[in-house]
């Protein structure tokens, strides 16, 4: 190991840099132990990449604009449509939690509830009943999918 | 530039120039390795729209969805009490005259195969 190593001499370890030490801070000749040259690297290479990551001076599209692009879209046509939304939803929610409680409970009655359920009933048997109108006026054959599922569906 | 006189500023100009060199490369590199068409960008802006509003709408919906549960709550006795039925046919007619249709087109949707259909009479249906 020591037969491997460069004998020590003063002021400095022998075969690393060209001259002797002379003068004081950067006036000195050479950089024996690398660490100013090791920090000029790193320094180099954060100060790149932090102009790289802020300055963006390649100016190329890629799949983080990609990404970017779409994340963007999705937050503003999530912000619009939402009050649109919400406005559908309450009378919807209105309606459907009435004529659950109704449907649920028989002892509610009075001339509103009963009209409620006949028109409950009524609205959906002539929906199915417009549906299958509207699917034989197309001209679809009868074993076509929309007649398949207007089986499905039961009357009230 | 007197400075470059002396070895170690010279050297450590030469390791920070070097770095940033060889940093902007592979920069360059990774950059124009991952380089994408800018009709693909506008793809998924148009992707992210199209997905945005239905998930907007859907959350603002289920919102809503609660807000007028919690309205009808409150409202449900005053409604018993009402002698307008006509309102009250039409309001539960509306709803599940709607609701069959979109219950319908939902699963036809689901599971259609033919080419033909009879989607657009359907929503045309819809009040």
């Amino acid at each position: 190991m020591s037969a491997a190593m460069p004998p020590r001499s003063e002021g400095g370890i022998r075969g690393w840099g060209g001259g002797r030490r002379s003068g004081r801070g950067w006036r000195r000749s050479r950089d024996p132990i690398g660490r100013h040259t090791a920090i000029a690297a790193v320094l180099g290479v954060v100060i790149a990449a932090l102009i790289g990551a802020t300055l963006d001076p390649f100016n190329m599209q890629t799949s983080d604009d990609q990404r970017r692009a779409e994340e963007a879209a999705y937050a503003e046509a999530f912000a619009e449509a939402r009050p649109a939304g919400e406005t559908a939803g309450v009378p919807h929610g209105r309606t459907e939690w009435i004529g659950d409680r109704l449907q649920a409970d028989a002892a509610l009655t009075g001339e509103w509830a009963d009209a409620f359920r006949q028109g409950w009933i009524d609205g959906w048997n002539d929906a199915l009943d417009a549906l299958h109108q509207a699917a034989e006026q197309a001209g679809l054959p009868p074993d076509y999918t929309e007649f398949d599922v207007l089986a499905e569906f039961s009357r009230r | 530039m007197g400075i470059l006189r002396y070895d170690l500023p010279r050297q450590a100009l030469i390791a920070f120039l070097a770095a940033m060199a060889v940093t902007a490369l592979i920069g360059y590199l990774i950059t124009v390795l991952d380089q994408i068409d800018p009709l693909a960008i506008e793809r998924a802006a148009i992707s992210g729209q199209r997905d945005g509003a239905a998930d907007g709408y859907e959350a603002g919906f289920e919102t809503g969805r609660l807000a007028g549960a919690g309205q009808a709550r409150l409202e449900l006795d005053d409604l018993l009490a009402s002698d307008d039925s006509g309102a009250a046919y039409r309001l539960a007619y509306d709803f599940t005259w709607n609701d069959a249709i979109s219950q319908a087109l939902n699963r036809a949707k689901r599971v259609k195969l033919e080419v033909e259909a009879a989607f657009d009479q359907w929503e045309a249906l819809l009040r």
